[in-house]
């Protein structure tokens, strides 16, 4: 019914109408609508509401506002500046000093709070201080941040891989276990990347002075039991079977009370001000899906994605080319793009070609994720940079970005690994559940 | 006149919490759920289904606080470079459609709840729920959502012609520095009090 010309043509203008600065899910669900009425009728505009409710209901999806919401409470609990201290006393001793433990303490925050602005705010906030004493480069001690704060969807429980994995049908659970690898060693190539800088020009980072005895450090250590513990809580519970993710979502959330309440933080107040953040978030995000969802279908109906797949089919590309070409894309789109809507946008129309040309959608779903975490960090937009910018209250932004050239930089090279090492990503999945 | 958003937000803000409340019921049931079925061999059957609502009717109910927060995502990139006057435009239109979105999804929500009332259909799952039950709920907060974008695209219409700033100030995307600066100042006020109570 249409060509992929015709496919091309709609998916410019629907980039056009958001550049125009129209709401992103007004854009989609118009995208839907006008589709329906001008090749179907009524029976397609009826179809939509169905759609619109089914879309919402459903009970994977319900992991979002969880594990939003578990986040939330967490950043409230006030136990960071603990956790930071903690894994200062253990990565100081490394050429590149305190620089390391703004990566580790974002990575590690990130993991278990849904929401990657809310975690540069934390940190910045907490490693900041630390900093206005001593001689760091300052676009290093701002990158470090913000490369970190990325990390959190690669690692799992992250909300990207649910997103991703409702809107393709794939399971979360393999997506999770997809992304440890790929974290960890995206978290070492960070540290590396801060150790050969350092090493080559010392000036950016002084040695830290001598540390604390051992006891001191070890009983530091329970600061990072707050993250931990929620950690392991999903993780195990989803990997010896006795929860999905969504249920592991809830159970983070019933755990996270008594943790706030050790932290003397629960209060109905707070409680309050978590929802409040947490459904705000959620529906801003749900209406971009239930959007996304419409355009999905009607899409569908129309053929445009068999369209689109046949015309790339007839370019005969093999999966390395399409890869590589989605690569340059996805890295494009990401400089003015923010995760979700590079993500709910183009799904749709890649997925299929994803599917026709053989590629893994596990893997495809780790190097998606990864594409969106680089377009976190890629100027001129990028919600996080500018918090951590706002943060430190001084300076120019362009120290920000200059210190993200770097991780920048890292990442690219880390997706040149997963693209021809695509077992990094596979192996776990296929180890727990083959 | 009246500005919609200001006459909304505490009923906004209290479906919020309300959601809120619900998730965290939802959350304990769910763990109830997991206990029985590990160690007890029983399960309440239906939590699922359950939670699918609880999503349903939280995005729904949260449309119009995530409206009244100004948070639902615009790309504003292009607007540094276009004279004001078109950036004014560009807010009503944005604000405009978003309303005609609402209101038409508003419609398709009402006829499904009305289709489902009068044949009382069940769900396909085993609690055979009445879908109409949660689609009341749902509805009544694409309802919310459209009354309020409604009533916020006859305000902007009117302020075009007699208080274009205040438009851009209540229709156009929050600006950096804004967002930026509540971000930061809960944070802020958070890290405050910590230090008063160590």
């Amino acid at each position: 019914m249409m060509d992929a010309g015709g496919v091309a043509l709609g998916f410019l203008l629907m980039l056009g109408l958001m550049a125009l600065g129209l709401h992103i899910a007004t854009v989609m669900f118009a995208v839907g609508a006008i589709g329906a009425a001008v090749y179907f009728g009524m029976p397609a505009i009826n179809a939509l509401g169905v759609i619109y409710f089914e879309s919402m209901n459903d009970s994977l999806l319900l992991a979002l506002p969880l594990f939003i919401l578990v986040g939330e409470i967490l950043v409230r609990c006030g136990s960071t500046d603990q956790m930071y201290k903690s894994l200062s006393d253990w990565l100081n001793p490394l050429p590149g000093g305190l620089l390391h433990t703004n990566v580790a303490s974002s990575a590690l925050f990130s993991a278990v709070s849904g929401s990657s602005v809310a975690t540069a705010a934390t940190i910045a906030t907490v490693a900041l201080p630390s900093f206005r004493t001593r001689r760091y480069s300052t676009p290093m001690v701002l990158g470090s941040i913000a490369a970190g704060g990325s990390l959190g969807n690669l690692i799992p429980p992250g909300i990207a891989f649910i997103i991703y994995g409702v809107l393709t049908n794939t399971s979360v659970a393999r997506l999770y276990a997809a992304g440890v690898l790929p974290g960890a060693i995206l978290t070492v190539m960070f540290m590396l990347c801060i150790v050969v800088l350092a090493l080559r020009d010392p000036a950016i980072a002084p040695r830290e002075p001598a540390i604390d005895p051992l006891p001191v450090r070890l009983r530091r250590l329970g600061g990072l039991v707050a993250p931990s513990i929620i950690f392991i809580v999903i993780m195990g519970s989803i990997y010896l079977g006795w929860a999905t993710p969504t249920e592991a979502a809830a159970l983070a959330v019933v755990v996270s009370l008594p943790i706030a309440a050790f932290y003397r933080r629960l209060s109905i107040g707070m409680l309050h001000e978590a929802f409040l953040s947490t459904v705000n978030l959620t529906a801003l995000s749900m209406l971009i899906l239930a959007g996304a969802f419409a355009m999905n279908f009607v899409l569908g109906l129309l053929g445009a994605t068999g369209a689109l797949t046949s015309y790339v089919a007839s370019l005969q590309l093999d999966g390395i080319t399409l890869i590589w070409v989605l690569f340059i894309f996805y890295v494009i789109l990401g400089t003015f793009f923010e995760t979700l809507p590079m993500m709910v946008g183009t799904l749709p129309l890649v997925f299929p070609l994803i599917r026709a040309a053989g590629i893994d959608p596990v893997w495809f779903g780790v190097f998606l994720v990864l594409m969106c975490e680089i377009s976190l960090i890629s100027p001129p937009v990028g919600m996080t940079l500018y918090v951590i910018q706002a943060v430190r209250g001084e300076g120019s932004i362009a120290d920000v970005f200059r210190g993200t050239v770097p991780f920048f930089v890292t990442m690219l090279l880390m997706t040149i690994l997963l693209i021809y090492w695509q077992d990094m990503a596979l192996w776990l999945p296929r180890l727990a559940f083959d | 006149m009246i500005n919609p958003l200001a006459t909304v937000a505490p009923l906004a803000r209290s479906a919020a919490i309300a959601s809120g409340w619900l998730l965290m019921a939802i959350s304990f049931a769910t763990v109830f759920e997991i206990v029985a079925r590990r160690w007890f061999g029983f399960s309440l059957r239906g939590v699922d289904e359950i939670s699918g609502y609880v999503l349903a009717i939280t995005s729904a109910a949260g449309f119009c606080w995530a409206f009244v927060m100004r948070s639902h995502m615009r790309i504003t990139l292009l607007f540094p470079y276009v004279p004001p006057i078109a950036r004014t435009l560009l807010n009503l239109l944005a604000v405009l459609t978003l309303a005609a979105m609402a209101l038409f999804c508003a419609w398709r929500g009402w006829s499904e709840l009305g289709a489902n009332f009068d044949s009382g259909k069940p769900a396909n799952t085993p609690l055979q729920t009445p879908l109409w039950i949660p689609q009341l709920l749902w509805f009544a907060g694409l309802a919310l959502f459209a009354l309020t974008t409604g009533a916020a695209a006859a305000h902007a219409i009117g302020l075009v012609f007699r208080d274009r700033g205040l438009l851009d100030r209540l229709y156009g995307p929050a600006s950096l520095e804004e967002e930026v600066r509540t971000e930061v100042s809960q944070f802020e006020a958070r890290l405050n009090e910590e230090e008063r109570q160590p």
